[in-house]
């Protein structure tokens, strides 16, 4: 562009220097122009600085445009938020399980308000409504768009392409807001564990509320000690026999025992979180943590545990079952009349009450009262879930209360608080709470208070085997063969109208650990099976006792998930020892076995369990040579 | 080109001089800002060349080339021919509420056969050129002030009025605020401005209770609260705002904005282009675009102050403003600082009569830069 040549022809006044070259012309120019006017001749240059008004009217214009453009794009205000495209602000981190595996998100979802003194067509828009939102009765959308006034909140919970679809009608009077939705990908499972949040984005229930601090922080994903597949496997068995055995509600756990992660929960029935409004409230209950049963026989191993540990009784110490225990005003039986005279393991093995009744009363009601506490049995368990149970217990030690809280009456505990004292009686005798929380890589498990020797864990860990091959657990064991599964079942009868309704309605549960055999420092699973009030059927011979209806499920579970848990099965599973109540076969075995599976560095079987002994080697040859059951 | 080229006699008449001369810098930046129009339109389209991108595109390529045209015309026959053409204009826009044809609401189109015209953006042009005429035989006194100045404003009076009848408010203003520059340009006394700034302001709110209609009230207070209403008469400035904000820094990314692929942006094709632009291209995108506009409106403002005629001066710095109108008053309405009227972006929005008539308008720009140093042989009076 060439600079602005002297005029050629001789139309206009002599030419100054061009006027946009010299502001304090320009300036002067614009002054001239507005107090005095121009001479006729020099329209041209007056033309011209008015131009060049312009032009710098124009330029403050864009400037300020361009300003307020900036503003606009590099600092979004509210305008910049609740865009069709502007993601809603998630508020809640994601819930993983220990693989990483999601199991709950954060969603963006509206809710629908209607104004209808804003609606133009009533009609129109009551047909278009209840078109896109077929759950909304169409009764109540007439009689809100009936009304000449108000807001009318006419449905939550809204995806963003039903808003769409809403939008798009271009109705006036409807308004959206935005909800703080979540989203549980896998439906059911897990559902009481995993919990609901609440719409304004607080945690109400399960991991939601017991994490809620670390997910409002929303610094990444919070992960839980659930492993998906461990729980998709417990929660499938527990789900199948609760439905086949139709029972009134049933509860599954498998905790790992060494770290004391929570490894899957289960609660049936269940419900799709998804939806909490469809489905009735006790359907949420997490019957594993809020619920209280009287737990029966698998009581036994708290109260073995505590009469081992004591030093007053050993696995060979003989009671006498053949009459009923007669206490003040109760009397006690047992199911299984063959035998009058029982060493303790044949107790456990036969889930005998009376010997358990005998040996709690003979160890002493103190010892009791301090062990059960110690196992944390009289108290809530302690646990991030806040839906975790106080238990029903008796408001003053008796004698009765000592007798029949040896196998497991006369008090109520959550499955969580039984799991956690199992879990410290498998562990080598560390009380620690159970977590839902995943540890951390290295992180060591939390260090718990002692409560039973490690010699005690030992010999509970042989007996649970020991019934697993040999006793009652033995459906558990032959449906999981190799992976040394041990257990003990419960068969509580339940209070109807003030007594026990003997065979009629009761809690079948099986308490299994696997693998019994291995030290301490290794992982060792406890599962727990618990059906309330199952049916009868042709196919468990019309028992529902803990043994022929949950040690099943458990040996199926085990089956499931050891491989996930790294378990491999063990290769002389054929040269176990036979199997059956046959006493002639057993016998010689028994004691024998309960030694091997203890481990070459496990104690002795010793009456006095505690100090471990240095002369293991022969006081085993001695335990082999008394193998014989006393009668 | 050279000096002695364009000294000799006759030399500056050839064509191939007079192309020389043209303002190529200025058709670039048109072809930028067309282009980019272009891409816009295709984006929006979902990745498609129709409705929008392909006509668009194609018509821009043959304005420029009539414009180039146009600018060889020597400034004489545009100075002929500027009472017919705004008197044929205005014949068509009084046409308009008797044959037009309704859309949304508004008369504002006449179709002839398979075409369809807008006589209120032609009257733009129309009227730049017959104000440049009339002016060009006033002297500064006449120009300042007198009676003779009751003409232009009548001029600019009857088409506003017709235009602001149809009705289009937008339109109607920026055919006054157009006129009324050119006024000023050419030399009203800035007493005589001030005064009719300050009755204006004070006639604004009876204006405001008594003329205007209820929905250009409704514009108005949503301009000034939008949020009050979000999915009624504030809804195109939101979404309009949410299309500027949520673009950032780099926008969302080609063929990405969600606003305008999702539809939630209104006209998103014509007066919010300037939105969906923003949106896609961010911050940078439409601060390069307003680059574009002022360079043009710098350019074409340089050239009118380089023309020796008088009619070349203010005819070419009327087509500027009324253009830099257009830009800043949609720029504003999309960015919220200014109340939604029909005012669309220039080149950038699609629309036939709006390009046919903005590049008309280049062209008598093109012509002043072309023909800088001819004069014109005006008639005695002012408007003869």
């Amino acid at each position: 562009m060439s600079v602005a040549q002297p005029p050629f022809d001789g139309a206009g006044s002599p030419p100054a220097t061009p006027a946009w070259r010299d502001w304090r012309a320009i300036l002067a120019a614009i002054e001239g122009a507005t107090s005095r006017g121009l001479a006729p001749g020099e329209v041209r240059e007056a033309s011209r600085v008015r131009i060049f008004f312009v032009m710098a009217l124009f330029a403050a214009a864009f400037v300020y445009a361009g300003i307020f453009a900036a503003k606009a794009a590099l600092l979004p205000g509210l305008e910049g938020r609740g865009g069709a495209g502007a993601p809603a602000e998630t508020v809640r981190s994601d819930l993983v399980d220990r693989n990483g595996r999601v199991l709950a998100v954060d969603l963006i979802r509206y809710g629908l308000y209607i104004r209808p003194q804003e609606v133009y067509d009533r009609a129109a828009t009551l047909d278009a409504v209840a078109r896109i939102l077929p759950g909304v009765p169409r009764a109540r959308l007439a009689n809100v768009l009936s009304r000449d006034k108000g807001e009318f909140y006419i449905a939550g919970d809204l995806s963003p392409e039903v808003r769409d679809q809403l939008h798009d009608l271009a109705l006036p009077g409807l308004y959206f807001q935005d909800e703080a939705g979540r989203a549980y990908p896998l439906g059911d499972t897990a559902a009481q564990v995993i919990g609901l949040a609440s719409r304004d984005g607080r945690g109400l229930s399960g991991a939601e509320r017991a994490f809620d601090g670390a997910i409002r922080k929303n610094n990444g994903p919070v992960a839980l000690s659930i492993d998906l597949r461990v729980q998709a496997a417990l929660q499938d068995e527990v789900d199948k026999a609760a439905v086949h055995f139709g029972v009134k509600d049933a509860v599954g756990m498998v905790v790992n025992v060494r770290t004391g992660e929570i490894l899957a929960m289960t609660s049936w029935p269940t419900f799709d979180p998804n939806h909490p409004e469809r489905t009735p409230p006790e359907n949420m209950v997490n019957h594993a943590a809020a619920t209280v049963y009287e737990p029966g026989s698998v009581f036994k191993v708290f109260t073995l545990a505590e009469g081992l540990d004591t030093g007053a009784v050993n696995i060979r110490t003989v009671f006498d079952v053949c009459s009923p225990l007669v206490l003040p005003g109760q009397i006690i039986h047992d199911y299984d009349k063959g035998d009058c005279a029982l060493p303790l393991w044949e107790v456990f093995t036969h889930s005998s009450n009376i010997g358990a009744a005998k040996m709690a009363i003979r160890v002493g009601g103190e010892a009791e009262d301090r062990y059960f506490h110690a196992f944390g049995l009289f108290n809530k368990a302690p646990s991030e879930l806040v839906e975790s149970a106080r238990p029903l217990t008796v408001s003053r030690m008796s004698i009765n209360s000592v007798a029949t809280m040896a196998f497991g009456q006369s008090i109520s505990v959550s499955p969580l608080a039984l799991a956690t004292g199992m879990s410290a009686i498998l562990n080598g005798g560390i009380y620690r709470p159970l977590t839902l929380r995943k540890l951390g890589p290295g992180e060591a498990p939390a260090p718990g208070r002692r409560v039973i020797q490690e010699s005690t864990s030992r010999v509970m860990l042989g007996l649970m085997r020991l019934n697993g091959t040999n006793g009652t657990g033995r459906f558990a064991d032959d449906l999981a063969p190799g992976y040394m599964v041990g257990g003990k079942t419960g068969t509580a009868t339940k209070l109807v109208n003030g007594h026990y309704d003997l065979g009629k309605k009761n809690l079948a549960s099986f308490a299994a650990v696997f693998p019994t055999d291995g030290g301490f420092d290794q992982d060792r699973y406890f599962v727990l099976v618990m059906m309330d009030e199952p049916k009868a059927l042709p196919e468990t011979g019309g028992f529902t006792t803990g043994g022929a209806v949950s040690a099943p499920i458990a040996g199926r579970i085990v089956e499931r998930i050891a491989p996930f848990l790294g378990q491999v099965r063990r290769t002389n599973v054929w040269d176990e020892p036979p199997k059956g109540r046959n006493k002639d076969i057993v016998d010689a075995q028994v004691l024998d076995h309960i030694q091997n599976v203890s481990g070459p560095s496990g104690p002795p079987i010793n009456p006095v369990i505690a100090p471990i002994s240095t002369q293991a080697s022969a006081t085993r040859a001695s335990a082999k040579g008394a193998g014989g059951r006393a009668r | 080109m050279t000096i002695g080229a364009i000294s000799r006699p006759g030399e500056r008449d050839r064509l191939i001089v007079k192309l020389t001369r043209v303002d190529w810098t200025i058709c670039l930046l048109l072809t930028a800002i067309a282009g980019m129009g272009g891409v816009v339109l295709y984006s929006i389209a979902g990745g498609h060349w129709s409705p929008w991108a392909a006509k668009h595109l194609i018509l821009f390529g043959l304005c420029l080339i009539a414009t180039i045209a146009l600018a060889t015309v020597d400034l004489q026959v545009w100075f002929d021919l500027a009472y017919p053409i705004y008197a044929l204009c205005m014949l068509l826009l009084l046409a308009v509420p008797v044959i037009g044809h309704a859309t949304l609401g508004a008369r504002r189109w006449l179709q002839f056969g398979p075409v369809q015209i807008q006589p209120s953006e032609m009257i733009k042009v129309a009227l730049v050129l017959a104000l440049a005429r009339f002016y060009h035989g006033l002297d500064l006194a006449q120009a300042r002030l007198s009676w003779r100045l009751l003409i232009p404003a009548a001029m600019i009076a009857a088409p506003a009025a017709l235009v602001a009848h149809q009705p289009d408010l937008g339109t109607a203003i920026l055919i006054a605020a157009t006129g009324a520059a050119m006024m000023l340009m050419a030399g009203l006394s800035l007493h005589l401005a001030g005064a009719v700034i300050a009755a204006g302001a004070a006639l604004a709110p009876i204006a405001f209770l008594f003329v205007i209609k209820g929905y250009q009230k409704a514009r108005l207070l949503t301009f000034l609260h939008p949020e009050a209403d979000r999915s009624g008469a504030g809804y195109h400035i939101i979404q309009s705002k949410i299309a500027l904000g949520s673009g950032g820094l780099l926008g969302k990314g080609f063929e990405l904005g969600t606003q305008s692929q999702l539809n939630f942006l209104p006209e998103k094709s014509t007066d919010f282009i300037f939105a969906s632009m923003a949106e896609e291209f961010g911050f940078l995108g439409s601060l390069s675009v307003l680059v574009l506009y002022g360079a043009v409106i710098f350019l074409g403002l340089r050239i009118a102050s380089m023309a020796h005629s008088h009619f070349a001066r203010l005819a070419a710095s009327g087509v500027i403003v009324g253009f830099s109108l257009c830009v800043l008053i949609n720029g504003a309405m999309v960015m919220g600082l200014a109340p939604v009227v029909g005012v669309p972006m220039p080149l950038l929005s699609f629309g036939g009569t709006v390009m046919i008539t903005m590049m008309a308008g280049f062209a008598l720009v093109l012509s002043a830069k072309v023909h800088r140093y001819s004069e014109v042989a005006s008639g005695s009076g002012a408007l003869l």
